[in-house]
């Protein structure tokens, strides 16, 4: 019998499986990533990100934004809410403790796929904003987006992936509220101007801590899910 | 060979009730909403206890928050576990088995989303009592509106059903997020702007709409005609996507199909009448006015005894305003003082509603002074009496003596300034402001501290402004640093 067949039982007929590349091979390494982002959902994630840039660009260009005032902040604030959920959950595994035990790669995959897919969201809201009037500009949906994303990626480290979306939306109902009442805290970042290096510098943290939890960790199995 | 017969339910024999109650037992149990209910309290305590806290203590101007700032915040939720609910099935792979199952699927579907809902709701008054039993312990006058929490409770139960129906229909992981996200985009775009701009009437069915002004509901009753439409839009709502659900899931059973069939009809008529009678509505000073649904004695002002405290003049307010009178007292005084024996002198100052006295258009904006805010005055009768309306207060009466500009701004327009709220002519602006100046008011200071401004050289202006301009802008400049 050749390495690429094997015999299921005794007398079944024996049946031909594709034959494995060798590890270490450009062809096993792309496999493997083919396979995490698939059983991460990664596609439709990409599908829920380029939603949530084309309600921007529909919100930049029906005016669903206030020129000006605490509102203006409102809905880029949720879209950027809604990025970070989409990340978070990305995170959950279907497989569980199988591959946690045999996956030597998965801490840099999990770690590549998230930080792929923040860029690809800071990327897809930016484009969505492009050649109009985003309050606050690319730098605030570049700080709002990791500082949420982080705050989503440690959410599936605690509760699991499925629910890690929690995490960020709660967060968003206290950055709408800290927006309308101008609070001035850094660790409220969507409530600061821009360029606020505290405020950066929060979220920056959080974002580092959250990849640094889901790579190390994964997100939480629980046994509802 | 024998066997033995095994005694079947007949078909009309029904499920009984314990059996019912067991499942929505299990379910509320398990149900994930319960880890979510000390988040809830949190975020209720930040966001709409918080607002609340910052409103007089008013009944009807509190109990805002429910609509505005609570609602909102618990869909966002309710929506986001409804749809990881209804899409536990499709996640876990079972469709198949609780297809197959002695229940109906739409029966199990039902027990889910019932215990969500339950849990969502008890979230919902429990920090509706908690919102009310805070009111309670500073109101003088009046009682809890129930019309707010009951149109709450309609619009929850409508996006738990949308929900629960998102993920029933699309289970996945992402449909939790995305339907949490799309429940706030429908609240703060759907309703803020898409159906404001196009449709301005069919806009007062989004429960956040804005606050009340700070007398409604207090001289007449706030008309309840639209959150009877909003219930029964929302409870429409609710009523079709739990019937279209058990279309979508009746699997070959006619009477669950045709029972499903009446309640999707049912519910869409409520909706849909909902909608015909937004149409209909029109905005007034106490409210908003649906004919078909309108009570004409609600109409009808609130009867009350003033309460009065005697000082140069009588000076009476409505009840509910019993904390703020000595504030009042101490800020009319020194005016009273100054017109006593004047022609035409009011003899009595009475709290009226803002809805009744015209907007003086000279009204400023104080909010700096931080007591008294927003007030407009009309000086009528024989002996004349002034109506003096109260639109912004504090959240709490500061202490006696404080100075209000709004207030004592109010008394001297209506006594020295035209009939009828007009803006005033050039000297009734000036003796009004010396007038203020005297009382002690805000004005004298300011327009001191515009004269030195104004009489400084338009470079050195210009210099202080480049140099202070952000300051000044934020906030963080008094007039004393006014050169």
């Amino acid at each position: 019998m050749t390495p690429g067949h094997s015999r299921t039982r005794a007398g079944a007929e024996s049946r031909i499986l594709p034959r494995l590349p060798s590890w270490g091979s450009g062809a096993a390494g792309s496999r493997l990533v083919r396979l995490y982002v698939a059983s991460r959902r990664v596609p439709v994630a990409l599908g829920a990100l380029v939603g949530c840039s084309l309600v921007l660009r529909a919100a930049l260009e029906w005016h669903w934004i206030p020129s000006s005032g605490p509102l203006t902040q409102q809905l880029p604030v949720l879209l950027e809410a809604g990025t970070a959920s989409v990340i978070a959950v990305s995170t959950y595994s279907p497989f569980g403790e199988p591959e946690r035990a045999t996956g030597r790669w998965i801490p840099y995959l999990r770690f590549g796929t998230a930080g792929a897919l923040t860029g690809i969201a800071v990327g897809l809201l930016s484009a969505g904003a492009a050649a109009a009037h985003l309050p606050g500009g690319t730098l605030d949906v570049v700080r709002n987006v990791a500082g949420m994303t982080g705050i989503g990626l440690i959410s599936a480290a605690v509760i699991g992936g499925g629910l890690s979306w929690i995490g960020p939306m709660a967060y968003l109902v206290l950055s709408e509220y800290a927006i309308l009442n101008a609070w001035r805290a850094p660790w409220i970042w969507p409530a600061r101007p821009p360029h606020a290096a505290a405020a950066a510098l929060c979220a920056a943290l959080v974002f580092v801590a959250g990849a640094a939890i889901i790579t190390a960790r994964g997100a939480r199995q629980r046994a509802a899910e | 060979m024998t066997s033995a017969t095994v005694p079947l339910r007949a078909q009309s024999e029904r499920v009984s009730p314990t059996c019912r109650a067991r499942l929505l037992r299990l379910e509320l149990r398990r149900s994930t909403m319960i880890w979510l209910l000390p988040l809830l309290g949190a975020l209720f305590y930040f966001d709409a206890f918080r607002t609340a806290a910052g409103y007089p203590p008013f009944w009807f101007v509190r109990s805002s928050v429910i609509l505005h700032e609570l609602v909102p915040d618990v869909s966002l939720f309710a929506a986001g576990v409804a749809a990881w609910t209804g899409s536990r099935e499709g996640r876990c792979q079972t469709v198949d088995l609780v297809t197959i199952a002695a229940r109906p699927r739409w029966a199990t579907a039902l027990a889910s989303f019932a215990a969500t809902t339950i849990w969502t709701l008890a979230a919902f008054l429990g920090c509706v009592a908690v919102l009310y039993g805070f009111t309670a312990t500073q109101a003088s006058w009046g009682g809890p509106p129930w019309w707010p929490v009951a149109a709450g409770a309609a619009v929850l139960c409508a996006f738990c059903a949308l929900g629960f129906a998102a993920g029933l229909l699309l289970p996945g992981r992402f449909t939790a997020p995305l339907a949490a996200l799309v429940t706030f985009l429908v609240f703060i775009v759907a309703f803020r702007v898409v159906l404001d701009e196009s449709h301005p009437t069919f806009a007062v069915l989004s429960p956040m709409n804005s606050v009340p002004h700070g007398d409604a509901g207090v001289f007449f009753h706030y008309f309840p005609d639209l959150y009877i439409v909003q219930i029964m839009f929302f409870a429409g709502i609710a009523v079709a996507v739990l019937g279209g659900l058990g279309l979508a899931t009746a699997s070959g059973s006619r009477i669950v199909w045709r029972t499903a069939a009446v309640v999707t009809a049912l519910g869409l008529a409520a909706a849909c009448t909902g909608v015909g009678l937004a149409g209909t509505a029109s905005v007034e000073a106490n409210g908003v006015v649906i004919p078909a649904v309108h009570d004409a004695a609600s109409d009808r002002p609130v009867a009350y005894t003033p309460v009065c405290q005697q000082g140069a003049i009588p000076v009476c307010v409505q009840p509910a305003f019993r904390a703020y009178l000595p504030d009042l007292v101490a800020t009319l005084s020194p005016l009273i003082h100054q017109f006593a024996g004047l022609p035409g002198a009011p003899v009595r100052v009475e709290q009226s509603s803002s809805s009744t006295t015209p907007e003086l258009s000279v009204a400023l904006s104080a909010t700096e002074i931080g007591t008294l805010v927003g007030a407009s005055a009309t000086l009528t009768g024989n002996p004349p009496v002034l109506h003096l309306a109260l639109t912004e207060l504090p959240s709490q009466p500061e202490p006696p003596g404080s100075q209000s500009l709004a207030v004592q701004d109010a008394y001297v327009d209506a006594f020295i300034g035209p009939a009828g709220g007009t803006l005033g002519d050039q000297a009734q602006a000036t003796i009004e402001a010396a007038l203020l100046d005297n009382a002690g008011s805000l004005p004298g200071a300011a327009a001191k501290a515009a004269n030195r401004f104004a009489a400084l050289a338009p470079s050195v202006q210009r210099a202080w402004l480049a140099t202070h301009l952000a300051a000044l802008r934020s906030g963080r400049i008094a007039l004393a640093q006014i050169p």
